[in-house]
């Protein structure tokens, strides 16, 4: 079977999905997924449709994998997972495959990623005003001062990316929690 | 102990509360409901294994101990279930009757 791969990197996991399918609908299906690097097959165009997921915990865990199986048993296919994340497909011919149905759901899973970008945005932040300045110190001493910057540029960047992605979905939780208060 | 007088359920968990007037695995569940609804509801697995949760929580439903297939658990409606949705059955022919009797214009 022939693979193609794409190198690419997501912040936005809706995008992603997004992307997923439209790359589905083109003939090239999602296989496997390492950091980075997404690895399609050829397969008929439209043929499945991908979800993507944030789960509670880790995917290899006890809970994550009794909830992957029970999602399986309806006639899903477990792709492949990354850290916390699990890519679902199934077949188009089964009919609209969403993961979540209702907005409280739906509301939940948006939480769970917005507290962990959330997280994440601190944890850098708070790294970058204590320790990253020593870092960077040492790193000028060892290498010249040309790697001081760069370093330290590619690390804001870290810090905006995962602040936006905060700021986003905070926005769109919000916009939920608003419809959710005269419908479900 | 968990009651029987809880506030207006969701679609959603009314229709699993239905389904489950029989044991039915999560799929089945899936399908009796959008059978139920002629396609209109469609309950995704996320939400779905969301509900089952914390409906057993509840102990509106219960596992079925024994089932045919074992890895595929099955879940029925408990007595409590049962109370829970009788209760709401009157709340919605409450809506329905004063919808009906006040919002008779839609009929040209």
């Amino acid at each position: 079977m022939s693979t193609e791969t794409v190198r690419k990197l997501y912040w936005d996991f809706e995008k992603e999905e997004r992307w997923l399918n439209e790359m589905a609908e083109r003939g090239l299906s999602l296989v496997s997924y390492r950091w980075g690097t997404y690895e399609f097959e050829k397969s008929e165009p439209g043929e499945w449709v991908y979800r993507i997921q944030f789960l509670d915990e880790d995917a290899r865990t006890q809970k994550s994998r009794e909830y992957i199986d029970f999602v399986t048993e309806t006639g899903a296919e477990r792709v492949t997972t990354y850290r916390q994340w699990v890519y679902f497909r199934r077949l188009a011919t089964q009919g609209p495959f969403d993961l979540f149905s209702d907005l409280d759901s739906r509301l939940g899973h948006y939480k769970r990623v917005s507290t962990f970008y959330g997280a994440m945005t601190a944890i850098l932040s708070m790294l970058m005003v204590t320790v990253l300045a020593r870092i960077v110190g040492i790193i000028e001493e060892a290498f010249g001062e040309l790697w001081g910057l760069p370093i330290f540029i590619v690390y804001l960047v870290l810090v905006l990316v995962f602040f936006t992605q905060t700021l986003r979905l905070t926005r769109r939780v919000k916009a939920l929690e608003a419809r959710r208060k005269i419908e479900e | 102990m968990p009651t029987a007088t809880p506030g207006p359920l969701t679609e959603t968990v009314f229709y699993i509360l239905l389904a489950l007037s029989t044991p039915l695995h999560g799929y089945g569940v899936m399908q009796r409901v959008s059978e139920l609804s002629e396609g209109r509801v469609s309950i995704g697995p996320g939400t779905l294994y969301g509900a089952f949760t914390s409906l057993a929580e509840k102990d509106w439903i219960v596992p079925v101990v024994g089932a045919a297939n074992d890895r595929k658990k099955e879940y029925v409606l408990t007595d409590l279930g049962r109370d829970v949705v009788h209760a709401e059955l009157v709340r919605l022919e409450e809506l329905l009757r004063n919808g009906r009797t006040i919002a008779n214009w839609s009929t040209r």
